[in-house]
């Protein structure tokens, strides 16, 4: 990897070195492949969103000016890629059916495990766009909300506010369900120590 | 010194303290800012590409872009950038 930046890579390419966009691929290729996956939990579909979005970015390259960073940008595209993509086909969703039954002494608490877990991977599902992509790109890619500012191509403070509203909409909807009503920090556990984030996927 | 009583009033206080982690450490802990703290942990948990093996897919991502890209002509050249981004700029 070289010390370049995004933009010294991108005018490479435009004066033809096009292995220059190799390296731009390996620095942000794992980013847009976790997004997309999250979009479409379809390994395969996601390998062609990805193939087919740097191939968009690379003819559009003469287009981008550096006004977002780069990786706003192939965000964008490999949004745009996703939704036409399934934009003729549903989506299908991995769910939670058929995960193993809890072991007896655990029972209860993988129980509410379960709930959580399901109530929350529906409720993100049904957040408005702006805050599920907020609330994702936080939490699940460790961005500063500057970044995401950046991504989303909106104010820091709209970020915040997206991110804001969409983990109040989750707290409000696991103390709406009675089965959690009690939920608190005296149930604190990590729903991966139960192993109930494994899904079983081809590689 | 802070007191447990001085936290702030409004609708913003505890995302600031779940995110920006103020240091030194505030005094108050509510249940409503715990429950934040442990809500992000199982969102976190929840990360449906936890597990996915998807850096095994990268390398032949990078592969056939390549082959596509370095087996056409160029797609583009200063001339026809110059013109198009007179329409279009990003």
């Amino acid at each position: 990897m070289s010390n370049k930046t995004d933009l010294e890579l991108i005018q490479d390419v435009k004066n033809g070195d096009k292995k220059s966009f190799e390296e731009i691929m390996v620095r942000h290729e794992k980013f847009l492949m976790k997004i997309v996956v999250r979009m479409t939990r379809d390994m395969d579909a996601a390998e062609d969103i990805v193939q087919d979005s740097f191939i968009k970015a690379y003819k559009r390259l003469h287009l981008f000016e550096g006004r977002s960073s780069l990786r706003s940008w192939l965000y964008q595209i490999a949004l745009n890629t996703t939704r036409n993509r399934f934009r003729k086909g549903s989506r299908e969703v991995i769910g939670t059916d058929g995960m193993d039954v809890a072991v007896e002494g655990e029972m209860e608490n993988r129980m509410i495990a379960l709930d959580i877990k399901g109530i929350l991977q529906t409720e993100i599902e049904k957040l408005p766009g702006r805050q599920k992509a907020a609330l994702e790109l936080r939490i699940y890619e460790d961005l500063s909300f500057k970044e995401i500012a950046d991504i989303m191509e909106c104010p820091y403070d709209t970020a915040k506010a997206n991110y804001r509203h969409a983990l109040l909409k989750l707290k409000e909807r696991l103390e709406d369900n009675t089965s959690l009503k009690n939920w608190s920090t005296h149930t604190q556990f990590s729903l991966m120590d139960l192993g109930f984030n494994q899904m079983e996927v081809d590689g | 010194m802070e007191k447990a009583n001085d936290k702030p009033e409004g609708e913003w206080w505890w995302i600031e303290e779940l995110e920006e982690k103020p240091q030194p450490p505030r005094p108050w802990k509510t249940e409503s800012l715990e429950k934040f703290r442990l809500l992000k942990q199982w969102v976190r948990d929840c990360d449906p590409v936890f597990g996915w093996p998807v850096e095994a897919r990268m390398e032949r991502i990078r592969r056939n872009v390549m082959q596509e890209i370095l087996d056409e002509p160029q797609w583009f050249t200063e001339e026809t950038e110059r013109r198009r981004t007179k329409s279009f700029k990003v």
